[in-house]
């Protein structure tokens, strides 16, 4: 369940521009998480929105795996003219991720990271303070029809 | 939205799985522990998606592992254009190993059943 939410529009269309919410460490917040960044669904083309919800996935999760559930993942997605720009923020793990690539085998680790490698415009890895922050920009492409139609 | 994991013995050997709805990291013990249960018998498993409307890289660990397994054969059923196709195609784009079919008869073929 999540601790808090923060949804905020441009103030003209109505269109949702940032949402933000607090998750606990575990695997069920995966999917509340994908929950979270509906709001961005009428703004974007069908696959970008896909790929949206599987970046969001595969970092909310990267957290859950590596954080040994203490504290909590804190989502934030927020839109420009052209990206998705999210932002998930855990404590520090014990262990740092890896990426491979996407084709190669031995068992799928650090995949996740490969799959945001590869269908992110852009993404990184930082640190916020006590927190490690992994963040990824989705192309928003072109809705299939015009927000409020 | 839910997620289903439907099990049917198609036959000697012969195993059919049927993932359905949304499936990820809270999904993912359930999807290992039937692996599991019907590894014991040893064999060939389809692994139909074609109901799946979203799977992400904890549900492709699984079956990478199955696949991994010398007594394990797996072939993946996925329609062309959805999303566990197109992520499929990212991950394994030229892997013989876990054969990626439209249908499940296709799928049977590349089973040689």
């Amino acid at each position: 369940m999540g601790c808090s939410v923060l949804r905020g529009s441009d103030g003209v269309s109505g269109r949702v521009m940032r949402v933000e919410e607090r998750f606990p460490l575990e695997a069920a917040s995966v999917p509340l998480a994908r929950r979270l960044v509906e709001a961005f669904r009428p703004q974007m083309a069908a696959e970008a929105f896909g790929l949206l919800r599987l970046v969001v996935s595969e970092l909310v999760a990267n957290c859950v795996q590596h954080s040994r559930g203490r504290g909590t993942v804190a989502v934030e997605a927020a839109r420009s003219d052209l990206h998705v720009h999210v932002a998930v923020r855990c404590p520090k793990g014990v262990s740092a991720p890896q990426v491979v690539s996407p084709g190669s085998r031995g068992g799928g680790g650090g995949l996740g990271l490969a799959i945001v490698d590869a269908v992110a415009a852009d993404w990184g890895i930082g640190e916020d303070g006590s927190c490690s922050l992994v963040w990824a920009h989705i192309a928003i492409g072109e809705p299939e029809s015009p927000p409020g139609n | 939205m839910e997620s289903k994991i439907l099990v049917e013995e198609w036959g000697a050997g012969l195993w059919l799985l049927v993932l359905a709805g949304e499936h990820d990291l809270s999904t993912a013990n359930r999807f290992e522990q039937t692996l599991a249960e019907i590894e014991r018998s040893g064999t060939d498993v389809i692994m139909d998606f074609s109901e799946a409307t979203f799977i992400d890289s904890s549900t492709l660990r699984a079956v990478i592992r199955h696949a991994e397994k010398p007594s394990e054969r797996v072939v993946v059923v996925a329609p062309p254009g959805a999303p566990p196709r197109r992520l499929f195609n990212l991950v394994m784009p030229s892997d013989s190993r876990i054969p990626v079919c439209d249908t499940r008869e296709d799928a049977l073929r590349a089973l040689g059943r």
